[in-house]
This record gives structure tokens, sequence and C-alpha cells, in this order.
């Protein structure tokens, strides 16, 4: 079987019936590209002179040249929201994965850690291109991403750094880009 | 926030008007409110007055009954009371005391030669005392020197009685002419005058005839000489005259006809006559008439007769006048000597003779002789003449005499006698006809006979937002103001909510079809109204407005105000109008409503149309489309188009157009000039021209089986612009959202392919806009506020599963058990199993959202013969539920399933058969592991690795997952580029006589997209299948 091309998501068939390149399961896999199948990009936030609050419907609103967006909150109030922008993307990162023995953990993105043989923490994971953390305890096996502390001036800093020593005491490789200043 | 108004279990529905404002509507019993781009949001639609106006009266109207008004009646005239508080009825008080304005001027006499318009001033004998009045101003207008109109420029008010108008003399004036007879001169002695003296007379009655004596007419001698008397008409009274001596003169017959009068010839007394002079008024003296007799007589019977010759003037007198009537009267006095009287007593009075006496410019003087006219004299030229004026010529007598003039630098220059004309015996009058014109001012009561009043409430909206907004009317009331009033105070109740000013209106007096706006009160709930008919209908009055009741197409006018319906819960803009509609499961579930042209505000109940259903389908309307020139009218199983030309009421057509339908207003979008819509069937296209397409088809089951129609509200459709894909979010039921969209199914636009979105945060709503810098992107909202889909680098999940852990895996498996997180929406977990009947890892499939994080749910080990089974045990991590955890989009895809060849097709394949899996990627910049998973026979359950194998070719086979992993991350350790194949060996035996042996393979690829770019397949191939 040799796919000459995709042919998209056909569930109202047969499954010894779909042609090839055609799937009985397709999710977040796109053809709006003939002939190849890429997986979606993600979700850019759209940012507003206010932040908007969670939402259940919308409508757009212009009137001389200004654009808003009309929402129901869930709350069920009406809100303005003026100014559409595009927002900043976030780069994701891996889960940290951290097991005790016998466990084994997977993440969403399909890595796993097998504890099998002991306590088991995740190894360190690859810093994602662009990322403002820094992995200042490199090569330290036991350490998950961390802030560079220099950089740090709110007032929740981390101060102290722990690379972890134990399955428990794992440290999440994010931290909140408000937490951090700008230089 | 704008408004609070709403629920958050149902969609709202927005559309836009002319003047920005938007109209928002939820139905369900929610009033509809009013958002015009900033600030808070306002109920749509006026509420009008809860009761109409009710009326006092100081007097009773004519021809009304008491019992007629629902109110107590004064008996005697005078002011009526004003209630000192208002109750939400508002009322009229009627002040009965009249006082007058000029509604109008009437010319009735144009005048001539006027060089200006003349002033009108308006004048009465009692001068206006109200501090509210004021004189009336006109204007007047000529038209070729004569006035032609008068209009009013004030009408002035408060005149204590109806006022007289008079005109300025702006006109020639002045000018003297005179008119001479063409008649010899008369010289007249001192004392007596042709003109004032009494020139002339006329013998009005005579006395008897022959025939009246009874005389043999053969026999009668015509007396020649005639007898006189001479009478001087000095006064009235009655006088006994004698005639002259041994003359001749009237006595009574001794005959038996004591009627006649006779003379007497030779008798040597003086005869008298009986004078009666009457109707001299003027001073006038020196006249005297001299009455000749004339007659016959009978030689046999000395029997004589007589009457009266000639009645001739002896002295013209002077000092008399026209205003004279004298009349003598001469009777015979019966007896010849006047110390005899009664002799033969008096004769009747019927038998007088009665004679006239004409003053000398008597035109019925007798004694004048007709003349024409020698000349026109000017005896004054005058002054204000712009143009010549007209002559005029009157006369009793004559007639014909026709005269023209010029003007000279304002005066009579020359006077031409056109016409000598004929006739006048005394000169007649000249005038030149200057001026004259005359108005008559058309003085009203302020108010006077039946008026109808109303009050309504308006907004504050600003006209450039299409305000005020009004209410309806509160119901007309009549006011019979009866033949006159001065004033009406209005009490009415100033308005709450969105109203804020109550407007006063009524008609003019007599009239029921247009009323004119009185006032406005803002603040004030009172008011004195004591505007004339003229000045409620003047345009440049502060206020004015006008507004009839109904248009004379027969259309509702000024109750066209009506609030939008709140059981409504769709709202569009079609041709100027807003369109409501879908009430699925309420009253008329089939009416639409629809507003006023470019007012959406109004909605009027009689604006309503209905679909006929004929299809013998209890459908009900779910959403309406504008869709170019059509009005689609979306039923769930049936689509209507609806056209109109100008009013839908008379012109509007609803026609059958397909037998698919919506499954609400959010599902469906215009792209392209084509509109997708979603319905329960699936989704279709339909063009403007009608034709349906189903485009749905290879995943029509999904909404057969998978979608939950339970709630279905929410879900919706998007067409996203910029990527030319159709996303229809709908509400999975495995996903357990509880009406949320929990799968978006994606359609391109270009490829025609389906795909299946799911994101790890909720997203429950969707429309294009125009963002700030101009794109026009569709935006998405969701649990954690606005997003654009298939962008940026990561999905934002909200309380979504980042990892499982397997505590515990359980013994007594022969499959893998069911794995499930309790509470959130839309996670897909699953578990792989080794072959000691263990679970061997538990896997997150898709992350989902709103979870808590704790135990999982693993279905028990259904091994029964095992000897000790065990239930795996697991648990499970979330990201935060305040604050979105960028994550990885992860993908899945899986083939159908593919025939291997076996040994009966070709023999050699009755040996190990390459069943490698052979994938052509786009490497990535980054580590990114695929996970390639084969499904063999149709199971649904992957084959699992038994051994761990790394053959170098980029794929891993492990142990603990059932999959072929491959890093596509790109080999920056060769010097070439990395192709980007890479294949997973796998082989095998398919032998046709072996039921269990491996028919059919299913490929899936699955697993997260961590690199900067996309990850991208573009082959995929399968060994040994078909």
């Amino acid at each position: 079987m040799q796919t000459k091309g995709w042919g998209g998501l056909v569930t109202n068939a047969s499954p010894y019936a779909v042609p090839p390149g055609a799937a009985t399961e397709q999710v977040n896999l796109t053809n709006a590209i003939p002939g190849q199948l890429s997986c979606r990009k993600g979700m850019l936030p759209v940012k507003f002179v206010e932040s908007p609050p969670p939402l259940v419907d919308v409508y757009p609103y212009e009137s001389n040249g200004v654009t808003k967006l009309i929402g129901l909150s869930a709350d069920g109030e009406i809100v303005e929201l003026a100014s559409p922008a595009y927002g900043e993307s976030v780069a994701a990162v891996e889960p940290q994965l951290g097991v005790l023995a016998g466990q084994i953990q997977t993440s969403y993105t399909r890595r796993y850690l097998d504890g099998s043989f002991g306590d088991q923490i995740d190894p360190t994971p690859v810093p994602p291109e662009g990322s403002p953390l820094t992995n200042v305890l490199d090569g330290n096996p036991a350490s998950a991403y961390v802030v560079d502390a220099e950089s740090q001036c709110s007032p929740d800093s981390i101060e102290e750094v722990d690379g972890g020593s134990s399955g428990t005491a794992v440290y999440r490789p994010v931290v909140a880009i408000s937490s951090l200043c700008e230089t | 926030m704008i408004t609070d108004r709403f629920s958050p279990n149902f969609p709202v529905s927005c559309a836009q008007g002319r003047h920005g404002e938007l109209i928002i509507v939820q139905g369900n019993g929610v009033r509809p409110a009013r958002w015009d781009g900033d600030g808070a949001a306002r109920d749509a639609g006026v509420d009008a007055p809860d009761l109409p106006l009710d009326v006092s009266y100081a007097f009773l109207p004519e021809n009304m009954d008491a019992a007629d008004i629902p109110h107590p009646v004064k008996s005697a005239p005078g002011p009526a009371e004003v209630p000192e508080t208002v109750d939400t009825r508002g009322s009229i008080s009627v002040d009965p005391t009249r006082n007058y304005y000029v509604a109008r001027t009437d010319i009735y006499r144009g005048g001539n030669v006027y060089y200006s318009p003349p002033e009108i001033t308006y004048t009465t004998s009692t001068p206006i005392a109200n501090g509210r009045g004021r004189e009336a101003v006109a204007q007047s207008y000529l038209n070729q020197s004569a006035v032609s109109e008068v209009r009013m420029v004030d009408c002035g008010k408060y005149y204590p009685e109806p006022p007289s108008s008079n005109l300025s003399d702006s006109h020639g004036k002045g000018a003297i002419l005179t008119a001479t007879l063409d008649a010899p001169e008369v010289v007249v002695t001192p004392g007596n005058s042709v003109d004032t003296g009494v020139t002339g007379y006329s013998i009005i009655s005579n006395a008897p005839w022959s025939d009246e004596a009874g005389f043999d007419l053969g026999l009668i001698t015509t007396y020649q000489l005639f007898p006189f008397i001479e009478i001087p008409i000095e006064e009235n009274g009655t006088f006994v005259i004698a005639g002259p001596p041994f003359g001749y003169w009237w006595t009574v017959e001794w005959s038996t006809n004591p009627a006649l009068i006779g003379t007497r010839q030779w008798s040597p007394l003086r005869g008298y006559v009986r004078v009666t002079i009457s109707g001299k008024v003027s001073a006038g003296t020196g006249a005297k008439l001299r009455v000749t007799g004339s007659g016959w007589y009978n030689q046999e019977g000395a029997r004589w007769s007589s009457s009266a010759a000639s009645a001739t003037s002896i002295t013209y007198g002077q000092g008399y006048t026209d205003d004279d009537d004298i009349v003598i009267r001469l009777q015979g006095n019966g007896s010849v000597d006047t110390t005899v009287p009664g002799l033969w007593g008096p004769s009747p009075p019927s038998k007088d003779i009665v004679i006239r006496a004409f003053v000398g410019t008597d035109p019925d003087n007798p004694g004048t002789t007709p003349h024409a006219l020698r000349s026109i004299r000017i005896d004054n030229r005058g002054s204000g003449y712009l143009v010549a004026p007209d002559i005029k010529i009157t006369s009793n007598t004559g007639f014909g005499a026709y005269a023209t003039c010029t003007v000279k630098n304002g005066q009579i220059d020359t006077v031409t006698l056109e016409n000598k004309g004929g006739g006048y015996t005394t000169p007649p009058k000249v005038e030149l006809l200057s001026g004259g014109a005359e108005a008559f001012a058309v003085a009203r009561p302020h108010l006077r006979g039946k008026y109808q009043c109303f009050f309504r409430n308006v907004d504050d909206t600003s006209e450039d937002r299409g305000g005020p907004i009004p209410s309806n009317p509160s119901g007309v009331t009549e006011v019979d103001c009866g033949e006159g009033a001065t004033s009406l105070t209005w009490n009415v109740p100033l308005p709450e909510g969105r109203g804020k000013a109550v407007e006063l209106w009524r008609t003019t007096s007599g009239q029921a079809i247009t009323f004119y706006r009185v006032a406005t009160l803002t603040t004030a709930n009172q008011f004195l109204d004591d505007l004339t008919d003229d000045e409620l209908r003047d345009e440049e009055r502060e206020g004015y407005s006008a507004i009839p009741i109904i248009l004379p197409n027969g259309e509702i006018n000024a109750y066209r105000f009506t609030p939008p319906p709140d059981d409504r819960s769709v709202v569009v803009r079609f041709q100027d109008r807003h369109w409501y509609g879908v009430n699925p499961a309420g009253d008329s579930p089939n009416a639409v409503y629809f507003s006023e042209v470019d007012e959406p505000e109004s909605v009027p109940l009689e604006n309503e149309l209905v679909l006929q259903e004929n299809a013998r389908d209890a459908d009900a309307l779910q959403a309406m489309i504008p869709y170019g020139s059509t009005l689609l009218l979306m039923q769930a199983r049936h689509a209507y188009s609806l056209t109109f030309s100008k009013q839908p009421l008379l012109d509007a057509q609803v026609s059958p157009v397909g037998y698919r339908g919506c499954m609400n207003q959010r599902c469906w979008e215009i792209h392209d000039g084509v509109c997708y819509i979603m319905d329960q069937y699936g989704i279709y296209a339909m063009t403007q021209q009608g034709q349906i397409e189903s485009i749905s088809d290879p995943i029509e089951n999904i909404f057969k089986e998978r979608i939950d129609f339970s709630t279905s509200r929410w879900n919706f459709l998007t067409a996203d612009p910029r990527s030319q894909v159709l996303r229809a979010f709908v509400a999975m039921r495995e996903d357990g959202s509880q009406g949320f969209p929990t799968a978006a199914l994606c359609y391109s636009l270009d490829s025609k392919t389906w795909w299946i979105e799911k994101y790890p945060s909720e997203i429950t709503c969707g429309t294009n806009a125009r963002m700030s810098n101009g794109d026009f992107r569709c935006v998405y909202g969701g649990s954690s506020g606005t997003y654009l889909l298939d962008e940026g680098k990561s999905d934002l999940g909200r309380a979504s599963i980042e990892s499982v852990t397997l505590t515990n895996p359980g013994a007594g498996y022969k499959k893998p058990p069911v794995v499930a997180a309790p509470g959130g929406t839309g996670a897909m977990l699953e578990a792989s199993i080794d072959d000691e009947g263990r679970v061997s890892a538990l896997w997150v499939k898709f992350p989902g959202y709103g979870y808590e994080g704790g135990d999982l749910f693993i279905s028990p080990p259904d091994d029964e013969n095992h000897p000790s089974p065990v239930q795996a045990q697991g648990t499970y991590a979330v990201t935060s539920a305040d604050a979105d955890m960028p994550m990885f989009p992860v993908y899945q895809y899986k083939t159908g399933n593919h025939a291997y060849a076996t040994d009966q097709d070709d023999k050699r394949l009755g040996g190990d058969q390459d069943r490698s899996v052979t994938i052509t990627y786009q490497p990535l910049s980054g580590q990114c592991e695929v996970s390639l998973r084969t499904y063999y026979n149709n199971s649904q359950v992957p084959r699992h690795n038994v051994a761990y194998r790394e053959r170098g070719n980029g794929f891993v086979h492990g142990t603990v997952d059932d999959a072929a992993r491959l890093d596509m991350a790109a080999n920056t350790e060769e010097y070439a580029v990395d192709s980007g194949v890479a294949t997973a060996m796998f082989s095998g035996r398919s032998l046709g006589d072996i039921r269990s042996t491996d028919r059919h393979v299913a490929v899936e690829l699955i697993g997260a997209s961590k690199s900067d770019s996309p990850v991208t397949f573009y082959e995929l191939n399968v060994m040994g299948a078909e």
C-alpha cells in the first residue's frame, strides 16, 4: 500500500474499503495543503485591551473603524473586547516525569519513564529553542530546568535551586514569564 | 461589562444596525439589549407608558353626558384643578377660559395702486394682558399693486377677544379730480342755486280723470286757460294756500262724486288748496313751486274737472341738499273761501295731487337736461402713485364716461377723457381707485373642538445613533375643548429604565390623523400647553415634530415602536430591517418578526410572518441566514427562502428551497459566496441558486452516531478565510461535555478532505473578525479567552492531563483495560498490556481539559481464568486550571485495513513477507518522536512488541508501549541532507488457509508535534499490503 495522497478522514465506510491515504482516524493532522499530512499548529492567544474572560459566545462588532468582539462570558455577562491583536506564542515544554519504583509514567507527548528498576526521574530534556529558561545545572542528571537566578528580580523569584534528589521532589521547568525581569 | 442580563446557558445572537447599534438577543424571556459601541447596554426598545391619559374638565363639553366622562365634572366654569401629584397614569386638565389667536387673515378687497405691501396690525379693545401673550404678526403681499395675500408670521395669542386687522395706507393718495358736464352756462340770480336749489318737480299722482267723473267725453272741452297756484317750499307742514284772485283753482266738485277736484273758471272767489309739505330736512329756503292746472269742463252741466298740468319752479332757492326728499301733497280744500271751510268737505287722500321736489344735483331731477362730460380737472395731483390708478366715474344719471391718467413722480400727471359718456344731469363723481384693501382677521380660541392626545417615553440616544428612540404611545385620549379653551395642563409620570424623557403629543383640532409633539419633559412632569394649532404645526417651533398615526398606505406608524420580542433567540439584519426569530420550544416557533426600516428596536406585532408548514412535519425554525438577496429561514429539516421588495407584509414571498435544515444560528457560515450549513445530518453547501450539495458524506456516520444532539445549541461552524478550512465544532458523545463542543470536524475547501481537530481547552465559539492590524481572521473563544486556531507554537491547556502514572500493573488482563479519568472533557487514555496479562503502560492519546488530577479508572481484569487477578491502578496529573499551559499538539492518524497478499495469491509468499512500513516526513529541528503502531485484522488493539529492537534505521521498537518510535529530528551528524524517509521493519506470513493469519493491517501514526515546524508526512508505504 502506497499513499498517492492523503484522502482525509473517511469514517462512513467499511474500514476495509478506505482507500490508501485515507484515514479512519485523523486527529489534528490536516490536509489543508494537498499532498501532505501536517499536524496543525497550536492556539495563538488573541489579546485585547482587557483580558478576556471565559467565553461561550462571541460576535464581531465594527463601528467607525474600530473593531471589537462582543462576547458572552461563562458568567452570563456580555463583555466588550477591544482592539484584537496577536498574542505571544509560548513554546511548550515537556512535562517533567518522575516515578517511584515499579511505576511507569507517561506524558501526553508519549514520553515515558519506567521505574521498574528503581526510583526514576526524567532524564534531562533539551531546552526548547528560544526558551527563557536556562539549564544552569547542565550535566546534573537530577536537575530540572531552572531559571537563571541572576535574571530574577521579582519578589517571588527563586532564591535556591534544588536540582531534586528524590522521586518526590520535582521542579517544574516552567516559571511564569511575568516573574522574570526583562534584563 | 456591557450587561449581565443574559444567561450563560444559551447562546446570544447579535446584529448591528446602520447607526452602529448592536442588538443582542437570547430569547427565553430575556429582554433584548441594545449596545452602542461603548458603555453599558440598555433595553432594546423603550417601554410604553402603562396607561393612557386621564382628562379633567372644568366644564362639561357640549354633546357629552357626564356619565361619559370617567371623572367628576364641575358644574361651574373655571380653571380645572391640576393634581398636585402624578400617579402612573398621566392626566390633562383643561382651562376653559377663552383667549384668541389669529388663525389667518383673509383678503376680501385687494385695493389698488399700493406701492408697498401694507403693514398689518391687529387691535382689540382690550389689550393682551397675559404674560405669555404676544401680538400677531403678518406679512402682506402685492400682486400687480393690489394686496393679494396675507401670511401669518406669528399668529399671536392670548387676545382676550377676536382682534380686527388694519392695513396701512401704503398706496397713492390725495389726488382729486372733478368732472365738468358739457352743458351751457346757467345764469342764476342771487339767492338761487342750480345745485342746492329746488330746480325740478315731478307730478307723482294727479287729479281725477274724466272717466272717474262719469261725463260724456263728447261733451268735454279742453279748457285752455289754466289756473295755477304758487307754493313756497320752506318747511314741512300743512298749509292752506289761496290761488290768485279770480283765478281758477281747485275746489271740490259738488257733484255726486265728491272725489273730484275741479276748478271754477268764473268764480270771483279765490280757490284754496290745502298743501302738505313733507320730507324737507335741510335748511334750504327760497324755493317756490308753481302748479299749473289743466283740465276740461262740461258746459252742459257746468261741471269741471282738472288736474295739475305742470309743476315748475318759480325760484330755486338755495341750501337744499340731496338728503331732502320733499313731497308736496295738494288737496282740495272743499271751500272757496278760507272762512268757509268744509263746504263740501275735503277730497279723499287718494285723490290728492302729489308732487315730488328735486334739488338741483338730484339725478332724478326731471328739470335737468342730461349732458356728456366735457372734461375732468385735476384739483390735486396727490402722491405715492407708482402706477397710474384707474379712474372711476360714477353717476346716478349718466353713464359711459371713461378716463385714464398718467403718473409722474408719484403724482397724477395727466387725465385723458377717453369717452365722454352721456346722460349726466349732474357732474359725476370721479375717483381714483387707490388703496382700499381690506383684510379680515380670522381669530380662533387657542383650543377649540376635540384633540387627540398621548404621551410616550423616549430615551437619550443621540441622533447620530438613530435616536432618540421612542416608545409606543400611551394610548390616545380625546380631549374636548368645546367652543373654546385656553390651555391644557399635562401631568405625566417620568419614565424609568431606558426612557429618559416624556414626549407630549396631540393633534390639531378636529382631526385624528397627524399628531404633533407638544413638548419633551426630562425633569418636570407638568407642562402648560397653550399652543395654538398654528404653533403646533409650525415646523420652526422648537421641538416640533409630526407623526401620522398611520401611513397613507395603511401601515401603522405611531404605534410601530414596540420593543423587540424577548422570546426570539436570533436576530439578523436583512435589507435594512432586523429580523427576530427562532423559538423552537415556545409559542409560534415558525413566526418571524421584522423591524421597521433602520429601526431595529421597532418591532410591532403586526410585523409578523409565519412559515406555512406544508411538509407534514412538525418542524421549527432554528436559524435565519441573510444570504444575498434572500433570507434563508432554516428549520431543523427544511429550508425556506424569504424575499421581499419594500414591505414584507405586502410583498414578502416565502418559498421552500431544500429539505435540509440547520442545527442552530451558529451552524452556518458564508464563504466565497457559498453558504455552508450544518444540520443534524451533516454539513452541506448551498449556492445562491438554491443548489444543495452535501460535503460531509465521508464522515456522515459521525453525525449519526457520535455527535451529542441533546444540547446542540452550542455547536457552531466557522469558515477560516485564511486557511480555507471549515470547522464544525460539535459535542462528541464520548467526550461528555454536556453540550459544549469538544471537537472540530474540519474540511479543507481546497483538498476536499476531512479531519478532526481537538484542543486541550474548551472552544465554545468563533467568529470572523478584523484584527487591529487589518487581518481578517477567525477568532475563537473558550475557557481561557480568545485564540486563533492552527496558529502559534503550542496548544494552551487548561486542567489538561499531562501525564499518567501506572502505579499498579494489575494482573489478569487479556485485553488492554479501559482507562478513564473522572471529570473533565475529551481526554483519551489507553493502556497497553504485556504478554503476562499486566498493564505495561498507560497512555494519553489526547489530554482533554477540565480535569482535576487524581486516580484513574482502570477497568478490572478480563481473564476469568486468571488465578489472582488484580485490577490495575494509576494516577494522572493535570496542568493548571487557572492558567493556560503551553502544550504540544498531539496527532493521530490511522489507515483503513489493507489486505496482505497471501500464499494463495502468490506461492512465493508462503515464507516471511516484508511488511515494513516506510514514512516520508519532514525532518525537524528538534527531538520529535512519532509512534507507529500496527493493527492487524481490524483489531482495536495494536500489535505488542515482543522485544526491544533498534536496528539503526531510526525506528526503535520498545516493550513499554506497542509502537515503533522514530525521532524525526533532522540527522545532523551525517554530511548528507536528511532524507526524511524511515522504515519500520516488520515481517510475517500470510497464509491463506489459516484463519488467524494476518490478512489485513492498519497503520497508525501518533505523537506530539514538538518542533517549531509542524510534523508533516508526505508518504506512507506499507509493504505487502494492497
